[in-house]
C-alpha cells in the first residue's frame, strides 16, 4: 500500500518531470514539446508544496509559490504557442526538424 | 659605490625637458612621418623630419652645454661626473635587478648626442635634395629618424638592458634602412646580411648581460663598472681543461656584441654589403652612429673590460687586424663607397686598437687580484677619434653621394675630371681625405697621433707598428680615390651606371644641387677645427669615473715623450699620399684591372682575402650538411609530423563534440541536462573538483 508521505509525494514529482524530461527529448511536434514542459513544471510544482505540506503544516509560504509559478507557466506557455505559431507561418510545420537554425547557416538550414 | 645624482633642482628642470626632447623629437618625426605625412606628402616629410631634428640637435647642445655648467663646474656634487636627467624603472627582477630607462649624462654620452644629432640633421638636410626623385621619400625620412631615435637611446643609457634593448632597435633600423630599394636584390641581400651578422653576434652579447646581471646584482654601468663587481667576476669556475675565469668570458661575450655591430674582422663582411643602401644612409649609419656604437659599448665597459685579464689584448688585437687589413683591401676596391666602407673598417680598427692598448703590457700579473692600471690615454684618444671621425667619414659620405649623384655610377673607373664641375664638393672632400690621412692641422691628425702616443707609451710595439701602417695605407688610398674622382679625364660614364644608385632616374639638374653641397660646407668645418678645439677637452674631461671607482688611474701626457712618433707618423702619410699622386696622378694609372688579371696580392686584396668566399664555404657546405639538412630533417619528420598527428586527434575530438551543437534544440537541453547529471554525480561523489572553481554551497 502506498503511504501519504514526503517521499512517495517527491517520488511521484520525480517521476512528472522524467515524464516531462522525455517527452520535451523525445517528441517531434512542437506543441507536444511544450505540453511536456509543462509536465515538468507540473512535478516541480508538486514537490514544492509537498516540502510545505509535510515539513511545516499549515503555513502557505509554499502554496505562494506555486501560485507563483502557475502564473510563470502560463506565461511560458503564451510565448511558446507564440512562437510556435510564427514557425507554422513560416514554415507550414510545427516539427522540431525545421527548428535547427541554431546550429548551422539558413543556407545550409535550408539545404 | 656613488650613485648617480639624480637632479631636481630649479637650474635642472630645463636641461632635464631637453633631455626628454632629445628623445621624443626624432621618435616624433617617426611616427609622423611613417604614419602619416610619408605616405601623401614626401616633400613636406624631408622638411618636416628636418626640422625635427634641428630640434632635436638644438636641445643636444642646451643639454651640453647646461652637463658642463653644471656638473663639470661643480666636481663636489658631482664626483663621478655623470649625472641623471631621469630615470624610471621598467621591469623589475627582485632584489636589486631592475632594467631601468634613463638619460645618464657623462663625458662620453654628451660628447655622443651632440654628434649623432649634428651630423643626424645634416644628413636629413642632405636627403632632401637626394631623395627628391625617389619613390618612398617619406618612408626614408621616417626610418632616418627612427634610426636617429635609437642610436640616442643607446647613447644616454645608463645600463646594459637599456643599451641592449635600443641596441637591437639600431639593428632594425639600419635593417630597413640597407634594404630600402626593397626592389634591388642585391640591396635585400646586403640587409638581411647585416642583420643576420649582427645579430649572430648580439646573442653573444646579450649572454654576456645577462652573466654580468646576475653574477654583479646589476646592469647599471656604475656598478658593474666598479671595482667590486669585477672581484664578484673574478671567480674560476670549472676545473682542469674546463677551467676558465668568468670575468674573462663575461667581458669576451659583452665585447662580441661590439664585435659584430662594429664589424671588426671576421664579422666585418656586412658593412661593405651595406653600402647597397641609399648614400646618406651610409653616411649617418656606417660612419658615425652604428658603427660606432660597438666602440662606444667597449668605452663604457672600460674599466669592467681593463679588469679581466686578457680582454682588452682580445680588444687590441681585432682591431689592429681590422685596421690594417681593410686599409690594405681599400687600396685595390673600385666601387666610391665601398673605398669608404672598408676606410671606415679600418678607422673603426684603430678606435678598437686604442682602447685595447690602454694597459701596460708588462702590468696586471696573474696575481688574482684585480689591478686595474689603466693608461686613460688609449680610451681618450678612442673617443677623441669617434668624434673627429665622425665629421670627417661623413663628410666623405655625403660628397661621394653627390658625385653619384652627378655621374650616375658608383664605379670609381666612371669618375674622372670633376675638379672643375664641382669647385665645392671638391675643397670640401680635400679637406675630408686630408683629415683622414691624418695630415697637420686637420682633425685627423690629433686623435691619430693620441692613440699612436697611448699605444707607444704602454709599450704596444706591435700595435704602434700597425697604427703606423695602416696611417701609410690611409693616406695612400684617399689619394687614390681623390686623384681618380676628381683629377685626370673625364672617363665615359656607361660601363655599369646599372649599378649606380641612380639607375634609371634621369636628373638634368645642376651637377652640384645647393641643398646638397650646404652640409658638405657645414662639415668641413669641424673636419678641419675639431682637432684644435677638441684636444685639450677630451684630454682633461672625457674620464667619467676618475674619482669614482676603478683604481688608481694615472694618466699619461703620452704624447709629450714622442715627438719622433709624430714625424714618422706625417711621413708615412706623406709618402702614401706621394706614392698615390704618383701612381695614379703622373703615371696617370687606372681604378683597377676589370678583369682576373693583375699580380696575386692584388687580388687577394681586390677579393677582400676571402672573406665572404669562406662564410660562403661554411653556410652552403659545412652548415648545409650538418646543421641545415639534419634540422630540416627533424622538422618534417618530427615536429610537421607530431603536429599534424595531434591536430588531427583534436578534429576527430572536436568533430565528435559539434555533434552535441547541431542546433536541435532539444539535442542542445538533453546536452545541458547530462551535463547537469554529470555535474551533480561529481558533488555528490566527495570528489574534489567541483572545489576548485569555488564553493557550491
Amino acid at each position: 500500500m502506498i503511504g501519504l508521505n514526503l517521499a512517495n509525494a517527491l517520488t511521484l514529482s520525480l517521476v512528472l518531470v522524467l515524464i516531462g524530461a522525455f517527452g520535451m527529448l523525445r517528441r517531434r511536434s512542437l506543441i507536444l514539446v511544450l505540453l511536456s514542459i509543462e509536465i515538468m513544471l507540473n512535478g516541480a510544482n508538486l514537490a514544492l508544496i509537498s516540502f510545505n505540506f509535510f515539513l511545516w503544516g499549515t503555513s502557505e509560504t509554499g502554496h505562494y509559490l506555486y501560485m507563483l509559478s502557475i502564473g510563470v507557466a502560463a506565461v511560458e506557455a503564451a510565448v511558446g504557442l507564440a512562437m510556435v505559431i510564427v514557425i507554422f507561418r513560416n514554415t507550414r510545420d510545427v516539427t522540431r526538424d525545421r527548428v535547427s537554425l541554431l546550429g548551422e547557416t539558413k543556407a545550409e538550414a535550408e539545404a | 659605490m656613488d650613485n648617480p645624482v639624480l637632479l631636481t633642482q630649479e637650474a635642472w628642470s630645463s636641461l632635464q625637458t631637453a633631455a626628454w626632447a632629445v628623445l621624443i623629437l626624432p621618435l616624433l618625426s617617426f611616427l609622423v612621418n611613417g604614419l602619416w605625412l610619408g605616405r601623401k606628402h614626401e616633400r613636406a616629410a624631408g622638411w618636416t623630419a628636418t626640422a625635427l631634428l634641428g630640434a632635436t640637435l638644438a636641445c643636444a647642445l642646451h643639454v651640453a652645454s647646461g652637463w658642463r655648467s653644471l656638473v663639470l663646474q661643480h666636481p663636489e656634487l658631482y664626483p663621478s661626473r655623470t649625472a641623471l636627467a631621469w630615470e624610471h624603472v621598467w621591469l623589475n627582477f627582485g632584489g636589486n635587478l631592475s632594467a631601468r630607462l634613463g638619460f645618464y649624462l657623462d663625458p662620453a654620452s654628451v660628447m655622443m648626442i651632440v654628434v649623432v644629432s649634428a651630423i643626424s640633421f645634416l644628413v636629413h638636410f642632405y636627403s632632401i635634395r637626394y631623395m627628391k626623385h625617389e619613390r618612398g621619400a617619406g618612408r626614408f625620412f621616417a626610418l632616418l629618424s627612427l634610426f636617429t631615435f635609437a642610436m640616442l637611446g643607446l647613447i644616454v643609457s645608463g645600463n646594459l638592458i637599456q643599451t641592449f634593448f635600443f641596441w637591437e632597435l639600431v639593428g632594425a633600423a639600419s635593417y630597413l634602412l640597407i634594404g630600402f630599394w626593397y626592389t634591388k636584390p642585391a640591396a635585400v641581400a646586403a640587409s638581411k646580411k647585416a642583420f643576420v651578422l649582427t645579430r649572430f653576434a648580439d646573442a653573444f652579447f646579450l649572454m654576456g648581460v645577462l652573466l654580468t646581471g646576475v653574477n654583479t646584482g646589476s646592469f647599471d654601468f656604475l656598478v658593474v663598472n666598479g671595482p667590486a663587481a669585477a672581484a664578484e667576476l673574478n671567480r674560476t669556475l670549472g676545473a682542469g681543461l674546463f677551467a676558465f675565469k668568468l670575468l674573462s668570458v663575461t667581458t669576451v661575450l659583452l665585447y662580441m656584441g661590439a664585435w659584430g655591430k662594429s664589424a671588426m674582422f671576421p664579422f666585418h663582411v656586412w658593412l661593405p654589403d651595406a653600402m647597397e643602401g641609399p648614400t646618406p644612409v651610409s653616411a649617418l649609419i656606417h660612419s658615425a652612429t652604428m658603427v660606432v656604437a660597438g666602440v662606444y659599448l667597449t668605452a663604457r665597459l672600460f674599466p669592467l673590460f681593463a679588469a679581466a685579464e686578457h680582454t682588452l689584448q682580445l680588444v687590441a688585437f681585432t682591431g689592429a687586424l681590422t685596421a690594417v687589413f681593410a686599409a690594405a683591401v681599400a687600396c685595390t676596391q673600385t666601387d666610391l663607397k665601398r673605398i669608404l666602407a672598408f676606410s671606415t673598417l679600418s678607422q673603426l680598427g684603430l678606435m678598437m686598437l686604442a682602447l685595447g692598448v690602454s694597459i701596460p703590457t708588462v702590468a696586471n700579473g696573474g696575481g688574482g687580484a684585480v689591478t686595474t692600471i689603466a693608461n686613460t690615454a688609449g680610451y681618450t684618444a678612442a673617443l677623441f677619434h669617434v668624434f673627429t671621425h665622425a665629421f670627417f667619414k661623413s663628410l666623405l659620405f655625403l660628397s661621394a653621394g653627390v658625385i653619384i649623384h652627378a655621374i650616375h655610377s658608383n664605379d670609381l673607373r666612371d669618375a674622372g675630371g670633376l675638379r672643375k664641375k664641382m669647385p665645392w664638393t671638391y675643397i670640401s672632400t680635400l679637406a675630408a681625405c686630408l683629415a683622414l690621412a691624418g695630415l697637420w692641422p686637420f682633425a685627423g691628425f690629433f686623435s691619430k697621433e693620441e692613440i699612436l702616443g697611448a699605444a707607444l707609451g704602454n709599450g704596444h710595439f706591435t700595435f704602434v707598428a700597425a697604427g703606423l701602417l695602416t696611417g701609410g695605407l690611409t693616406a695612400f688610398y684617399m689619394t687614390r680615390y681623390f686623384v681618380l674622382v676628381f683629377h685626370g679625364s673625364a672617363r665615359t660614364h656607361a660601363s655599369s651606371a646599372m649599378n649606380a644608385d641612380h639607375a634609371g632616374a634621369a636628373h638634368h639638374g645642376p651637377t652640384e644641387p645647393l641643398l646638397m653641397v650646404l652640409p658638405l660646407i657645414v662639415l668641413t668645418v669641424p673636419s678641419v677645427l675639431v682637432g684644435w678645439l677638441g684636444r685639450n677637452a677630451f684630454l682633461k674631461d672625457m674620464l667619467p669615473w676618475t674619482s669614482s671607482a676603478t683604481a688608481p688611474v694615472e694618466h699619461l701626457e703620452a704624447h709629450a715623450g714622442f715627438p719622433w712618433m709624430v714625424l714618422v707618423a706625417t711621413a708615412l702619410a706623406l709618402s702614401g699620399i706621394g706614392t698615390g699622386l704618383y701612381l695614379y696622378g703622373r703615371k696617370r694609372w687606372t681604378a683597377g684591372y676589370a678583369d682576373d688579371r693583375g699580380p696575386w696580392l692584388y687580388r687577394i686584396l681586390r677579393d677582400k682575402l676571402y672573406v665572404d668566399e669562406v662564410y660562403s664555404f661554411l653556410i652552403r657546405k659545412v652548415g648545409s650538411r650538418f646543421v641545415i639538412t639534419p634540422a630540416d630533417w627533424a622538422e618534417r619528420k618530427i615536429l610537421n609530423a607530431s603536429f599534424d598527428q595531434g591536430g588531427g586527434v583534436l578534429n576527430k575530438l572536436a568533430r565528435g563534440l559539434s555533434r552535441y551543437q547541431n542546433g536541435q534544440v532539444q539535442r542542445s537541453v538533453a546536452t545541458a541536462l547530462l551535463g547537469l547529471v554529470l555535474l551533480l554525480a561529481l558533488y555528490f561523489s566527495g570528489s574534489p573538483l567541483p572545489h576548485l572553481f569555488g564553493s557550491l554551497k
